[in-house]
């Protein structure tokens, strides 16, 4: 019981400095759902700012954003399901660069959350439109298309989805 | 390069993750970034659904596949895999795929098998796996797969077996958990013992359960009195039981229940007066070992039904009220005392309105006004 209420008096700050320079001030209770970050204040190297090199400002705002809404304290259930939501209706583009950030400071919940989000934007899509969705240039002459097809037809087999929503 | 083909391996790993085997192996095709990226994925889920093309050309297509992928596949490491069958599949197909997963140290793992001919029987390798935490096993028309006279999995924590009839061939001495010390959660989900033979009680003594789902019991109504569930789990703290009522005896002080749901399905057919009663004195009996439950969550069917049958009476017009748009139900006095005698640390009773049993309801009233 004395251990929790002294955490709740005395709070400790974070500054994290994203890839533009730009410097946000978080809860250490908050910024160490990234274990990136964690294993870092636990090193001792956190007593200045600690440099986010591969995460943008924007990124960086919705991945604090996240963690704010996950940590333990603050929300109820119904809302982070409502939260995560809304999260990933973010455009693509911007859930890859979360995803990747996500990676990079090893959030695991976040990461999972952005990679279901892409896989649902390719499952039961033709990759025709899977293609389309996520920009991709195909590098294959048509005879090494057809050789994969046919090694696997039952995988191309069924309703297939052409729409790019 | 486009965002997504310049993600390291690591992430369209698991992105890739989160898709059935068939679409994951279709991105291969996506550009020459793309073409193996599907070999190393450490999860596999296949799936074959209903074909009206008929057996067996439907099925020799999906079996090549399957094959095509496991020879292919270069990561050594198998965390899942399911196989979900929803049209006929060869025994020794089911099979070939368990001892797949039994050689490359699976951790979760989901068969369900659908054959009439032969059971699948489980391969040697697999019963004394020491790597499944997971272990679904799912008869799509019953006895299509065999259980073996015993298993050993040392660090399983999740069993669910559907469609299972426990017998002198398999379980012969009902203790089907003795070797899962670590189980956590069991779901038996329409399973039965045999109504002849020796095998009359099964045991479940599992000192880590947390979670217990008993779910449409389907032995012989002759043999209620007869068979039996022994429950050893002084660590349960869920506790779902649905359908036909089955006679589940907890053996030790339920001090960690926090959560029981009932759902119980009542004889319908108008002759059943006797067998709808003698459900209500059983239900009453089985509520009476949830003592120390916390939250007690019953169907609405539980209840309305329970107000007819441990009366004794058989009259239809009792006034029962059940009005659909208001959302107001009668709790029968007796039951409400019972309950609040008996669940001196309950914080709470919830009444489910489940969609199905409250069109149950709602049709039966409507008959009765």
């Amino acid at each position: 019981m004395a251990e929790a209420s002294s955490s709740i008096t005395e709070k400790f700050f974070l500054t994290l400095k994203s890839s533009d320079g730009d410097e946000f001030v978080l809860e250490e209770s908050i910024a160490i759902q990234s274990i990136t970050i964690k294993n870092m204040v636990e090193d001792g190297c956190s007593s200045s700012v600690i440099p986010l090199s591969k995460v943008d400002t924007e990124t960086l705002i919705k991945v604090i954003e996240y963690m704010k809404m996950h940590s333990s304290t603050s929300s109820n259930e119904e809302e982070i399901e409502n939260f995560d939501k809304k999260f990933v209706s973010n455009s693509i583009n911007t859930i890859l660069n979360i995803l990747e950030a996500a990676n990079f400071l090893d959030i695991n919940n976040l990461l999972e959350l952005c990679a279901e989000a892409v896989a649902n934007r390719i499952k039961n899509k033709t990759p025709e439109a899977v293609r389309k969705i996520f920009n991709i240039t195909s590098d294959f002459t048509p005879e090494e298309e057809a050789e994969i097809r046919n090694e696997t037809p039952w995988a191309f087999e069924g309703n297939l989805d052409h729409s790019l929503d | 390069m486009d965002r997504i083909s310049g993600l390291p391996d690591g992430i369209m790993i698991a992105i890739l993750c989160f898709l059935d085997t068939k679409t994951a192996v279709r991105t291969s095709v996506l550009s020459k970034r793309w073409k193996l990226v599907w070999t190393s994925l450490p999860v596999l889920d296949f799936k074959n659904v209903a074909s009206y093309s008929g057996f067996p050309n439907s099925q020799m297509k999906f079996i090549f596949f399957v094959r095509h992928v496991l020879a292919r596949r270069c990561n050594s490491q198998l965390v899942k895999l399911r196989l979900s069958v929803y049209d006929m599949v060869y025994s020794s197909f089911s099979k070939e795929c368990m001892t797949y997963a039994a050689d490359h140290r699976v951790k979760n793992l989901i068969i369900s098998a659908f054959t009439t001919n032969n059971p699948v029987f489980i391969p040697t390798c697999l019963l004394s796996s020491q790597f499944l935490e997971v272990l679904e096993l799912n008869c799509a028309i019953r006895n299509s797969i065999a259980l073996p006279k015993s298993w050993t999995f040392a660090n399983l924590k999740y069993l669910k077996l559907k469609n299972f009839v426990f017998s002198d061939d398999n379980f012969d001495d009902g203790k089907i958990f003795s070797g899962c010390p670590k189980l956590e959660s069991v779901i038996l989900c329409k399973c039965a013992i045999r109504g002849k033979g020796k095998l009359k009680e099964l045991e479940m003594k599992c000192l880590e359960l947390k979670n217990l789902e008993i779910l449409y019991w389907r032995s012989p109504l002759s043999c209620y009195e007869i068979h039996r569930i022994n429950v050893i789990a002084p660590k349960l703290s869920s506790f779902v039981f649905k359908g036909h009522v089955a006679k589940v005896c907890f053996k030790e002080d339920l001090g960690c229940l926090d959560r029981v749901c009932i759902d119980l399905r009542y004889p319908k057919w108008n002759s059943a007066e006797d067998r709808k009663r003698w459900t209500g004195e059983c239900f009453m009996t089985m509520l009476g070992q949830f003592c120390s439950a916390r939250f007690l969550s019953l169907s609405i069917d539980t209840i309305e039904d329970n107000k007819l049958s441990t009366r004794g009476e058989s009259s239809h017009s009792d006034g029962r009220k059940v009005k659909k748009d208001s959302n107001i139900i009668d709790v029968p006095i007796h039951l409400m005392s019972y309950l609040l005698e008996i669940a001196p640390r309950a914080e709470s009773l919830t009444v489910e309105f489940t969609k199905e049993s409250f069109e149950c309801v709602g049709v039966r009233s409507h008959g009765e006004e």
